[in-house]
């Protein structure tokens, strides 16, 4: 299969997630093999472009509202990449019933048991959480 | 709002060197131009843009947010917000106060070329909708150019975007 049609795909889909959150972990599942592309991984990228045309009318709502309260939740899957036994991280943060803010992304380190992955999404979601609150008191 | 050729704007610190462009060579004179100026496709060029318009909103009192370089922010005597984010030479803003907005716009219009792009309904392949007071962002003309650039018109809809408990591996299988 040819890579640089399959880059250009993923690459595309990639930009697609700065408002469509539902396929950021497909697109992240994909874009671990963009250097050498199996048909299988072309059958699981051609799923999430289905997935998209079936859903071209979503989009994400904010709406006027005085209440500043921000949720964040996160979680981790279990051994997601089967090559190098590594998790990946996941947590998005709302406010009010908006999300504005989220992430699904590899961890960098191998988890040895499933309570240290769980610890390892925390934090980097509590990081995320602290920069925003910095953010949010600065605008204050 | 837009700024036209924003490049050009910006200053160069460093010393740059061009070779005489072929339609206006003096032909006695082996000589280059030092650039005072930056023009398009130079390495510095994002940088003195960039510098530009810090300088400029720094000094009509915007302050630059310390966790999001991108964002200024303005409060002015009345305690009035404005709030300005700045891509590349792409301004988007948003205030308390419409006279603010008015004053920036006029100000900003003077110091550089400026096109002003109204209300924003499209920025980046991201579309936004405004409903009173509700907004809808989507990329759903983005995504649609995409499945048309990748020709999904006879391929059926799914309701999922990822296999159940899907296992990929980089071996041929």
């Amino acid at each position: 299969m040819n890579p640089t049609y399959y880059k250009s795909i993923t690459g595309c889909l990639r930009y697609l997630t700065c408002a469509r959150l539902d396929i950021l972990f497909g697109v992240g599942l994909i874009m671990w093999y963009i250097e050498r592309p199996r048909s299988s991984h072309l059958k699981a990228t051609k799923r999430i472009l289905c997935f998209v045309k079936g859903s071209l009318s979503y989009s994400l709502f904010y709406s006027f509202s005085q209440n500043l309260k921000i949720t964040g939740y996160n979680d981790s899957d279990w051994v997601g990449n089967l090559e190098d036994r590594k998790n990946t991280t996941g947590f998005m943060f709302y406010m009010e019933n908006a999300t504005f803010t989220w992430s699904s992304k590899k961890q960098s380190i191998v988890a040895l048991s499933t309570c240290q992955a769980e610890y390892i999404v925390a934090t980097s979601c509590v990081c995320h959480a602290i920069w925003l609150r910095k953010l949010l008191e600065d605008l204050q | 709002m837009n700024v036209k050729s924003a490049f050009l704007n910006g200053t160069l610190e460093e010393e740059v060197y061009v070779d005489q462009p072929p339609s206006f060579v003096v032909k006695k004179e082996e000589k280059v131009y030092r650039l005072k100026k930056s023009l398009y496709r130079l390495k510095e060029a994002p940088r003195a843009w960039n510098s530009i318009i810090d300088g400029y909103l720094t000094k009509n009192e915007f302050v630059r947010c310390p966790y999001e370089h991108s964002l200024y922010v303005k409060i002015n005597l009345q305690g009035k917000v404005m709030f300005v984010y700045l891509y590349i030479d792409d301004l988007s803003f948003t205030r308390d106060d419409f006279i603010m907005i008015q004053d920036f716009k006029q100000s900003m219009v003077k110091e550089f070329e400026m096109i002003d792009l109204g209300l924003m309904t499209y920025f980046l392949g991201i579309k936004v909708k405004w409903c009173s007071n509700e907004i809808f962002i989507s990329q759903i003309k983005y995504a649609a150019e995409v499945l048309k650039k990748f020709a999904m018109e006879d391929y059926q809809l799914i309701d999922n975007p990822v296999e159940h408990r899907i296992k990929l591996t980089k071996e041929r299988e």
